[in-house]
């Protein structure tokens, strides 16, 4: 933060000349994010929302007998994840990158539900 | 999503086949992408002059209803044909000479067994590798 404060009083004295006690600066910040127009930004509104679910895995294709991790990586802080491994070992899950082992050969989904105290957000990738 | 699929190491799971005639672990570096290792072959003896059928298969359960094999191979010899065959039917057939990377649709199901069958005469081997099945 000094160096912050710093910055703008430098920057501040450059164009306008000495800064004199009582000389009150204003700083305007344009927003330029990539964020949908209108949606929250700030921490404390995105803290009450519910999660967005999302993961990764380890491998898109694996031959069988291997195993799969799958990661979480679902936004605003889930509580408890849920997910769902048909055709695999284990086919449920609550850890945050379970790893799933797959006999037989085929194309399985997957699906992550991740909740908190504001509501749940559900993700599936179809096989 | 994730896809899984099946693949051969014939120096490990070669007990898991049933074999009919000749058919044998091999480390020929005959066929392209082997690098020499896990080939597995059928050989004739030179002297016979008949027409004879050799067959490696094993059996496999819930497959994909629509799925794809694939594997490496190398036939030496004029007369030499290898049939591949699910369930009795033939997906395709390679005869004479040759080497390289082939793979055929089938339809899977609960239960599919799988076939090689060599067709030979004279002096010839036919080598397979690398066996995979795929889900479409």
């Amino acid at each position: 933060m000094k160096i912050f404060r710093f910055n703008i009083f430098n920057r501040f004295s450059a164009q306008f000349g000495k800064v004199l006690p009582g000389m009150v600066a204003v700083v305007l910040f344009s927003a330029c994010d990539k964020t949908i127009p209108g949606a929250p930004t700030d921490p404390a509104t995105l803290a009450r929302l519910k999660p967005i679910a999302s993961f990764t895995q380890s491998s898109d294709s694996i031959e069988t007998g291997q195993t799969v991790i799958f990661t979480n990586t679902s936004e605003r802080k889930p509580t408890e994840l849920i997910w769902r491994f048909p055709g695999g070992t284990p086919t449920t899950s609550t850890e945050q990158s379970p790893q799933v082992r797959y006999n037989q050969i085929g194309s399985y989904d997957v699906s992550l539900k991740a909740t908190n105290s504001f509501g749940a957000d559900s993700i599936i990738k179809k096989g | 999503m994730i896809r899984t699929y099946f693949k051969t190491d014939f120096s490990k799971d070669l007990s898991l086949w049933q074999i009919e005639k000749n058919w044998f672990y091999s480390t020929s570096s005959n066929i392209p992408g082997n690098s020499g290792l896990l080939a597995y072959s059928v050989l004739l003896n030179a002297s016979t002059t008949t027409i004879d059928f050799a067959t490696v298969r094993r059996s496999f359960t819930n497959l994909p209803s629509d799925a794809r094999i694939g594997f490496w191979y190398y036939v030496y010899g004029p007369g030499g044909i290898l049939n591949v065959k699910a369930n009795g039917t033939l997906l395709g057939s390679i005869s004479g000479f040759g080497k390289g990377y082939v793979s055929y649709e089938f339809k899977g199901g609960a239960n599919v067994e799988i076939i090689f069958e060599a067709v030979l005469r004279q002096t010839q081997s036919i080598y397979i590798s690398h066996v995979t099945i795929h889900p479409l």
